[in-house]
């Protein structure tokens, strides 16, 4: 069973290219581990300035609604340089909350970082 | 609860019955906890697996907004969820109870239908709520002298309803 991760496996991120950075994240997030990801997020993108957050979450089996004001803000953060946060291989209890939160329109959802690289 | 152990370890669960009573702090790292606990609960009154994972997620977002909000992000606070179930056959409900003792506020100032959130000016409470809306048959808050009680409620049903209204599996 995959559970919550600790704070430094929870997400690893690396430049890939001029202005893209790809993030993977590992494990179920909720409340307890949201901030982790929320900061770690936040300096990937003060230390890189992508125009484009590819965010692989194949290794994600839960979130809770504190993720998806941490993947918002990201969002909102990345949207005032003109850029757009990507998930990518999500997960269907995943995809699932983004439908409830009806929030699944407002991200770019791709099946793999390939298609993700494409848009 | 012995003052040993972290807060985040430390939820008692007491059985009688049907009836399942969490006692627990109001620590994140209890959330993953409680959830499951609600699963396995489910799971033996029948829900499939969709239907397990809509209540673990209402009771997840239930508890992290009486942790952000009515504790104010204290960890040391108490808690208390009761699972059960009311009803026979086709009738039977699941049943699930989380009472506070944080300063209870006026349910009447809850939106009733949240519209889409925006993303420019989003607030994670609002979303839990919508989540549990969505994810439980009823939601309904009544403010006690010392705190609030939630209660939530969901049809079990051996068959998913072709007409679930949320997709969430």
């Amino acid at each position: 069973m995959t559970t919550g991760a600790s704070d430094s496996d929870l997400v690893t991120a690396s430049l890939l290219q001029a202005g893209v950075v790809v993030g993977d994240i590992h494990g179920e997030v909720d409340l307890n581990n949201s901030p982790s990801l929320r900061s770690r997020l936040l300096e990937a993108l003060r230390q890189w300035k992508p125009t484009k957050l590819v965010l692989n979450m194949s290794k994600v089996p839960y979130i809770d609604s504190s993720a998806i004001a941490v993947l918002v803000e990201v969002l909102r953060e990345i949207r005032r340089s003109g850029g757009k946060v990507l998930l990518v291989e999500l997960q269907p209890r995943v995809k699932g909350l983004l439908e409830i939160a009806r929030l699944d329109s407002v991200f770019v959802i791709a099946k793999d970082q390939a298609e993700a690289l494409q848009l | 609860m012995s003052h040993a152990t972290a807060a985040k370890d430390q939820m008692e669960t007491t059985r009688t019955g049907h009836r399942v009573e969490l006692n627990l702090l109001s620590h994140p790292g209890l959330l993953r906890k409680a959830r499951i606990a609600l699963e396995e609960y489910g799971r033996e009154m029948g829900l499939n697996g969709t239907q397990t994972d809509r209540i673990g997620l209402a009771l997840n977002e239930a508890l992290a907004n009486v942790m952000c909000h009515g504790y104010g992000g204290a960890t040391d606070k108490p808690i208390q969820v009761v699972f059960d179930r009311r009803g026979q056959g086709a009738d039977m409900e699941l049943v699930v109870t989380i009472r506070d003792w944080a300063p209870p506020f006026d349910p009447s100032t809850l939106p009733n239908d949240p519209p889409p959130p925006d993303p420019d000016n989003i607030k994670p409470g609002g979303l839990g709520l919508l989540c549990m809306r969505k994810l439980m048959d009823q939601v309904h808050f009544a403010a006690q002298a010392d705190g609030m009680l939630l209660t939530m409620t969901k049809k079990v049903s051996t068959q998913e309803s072709t007409q679930e209204r949320c997709s969430v599996q």
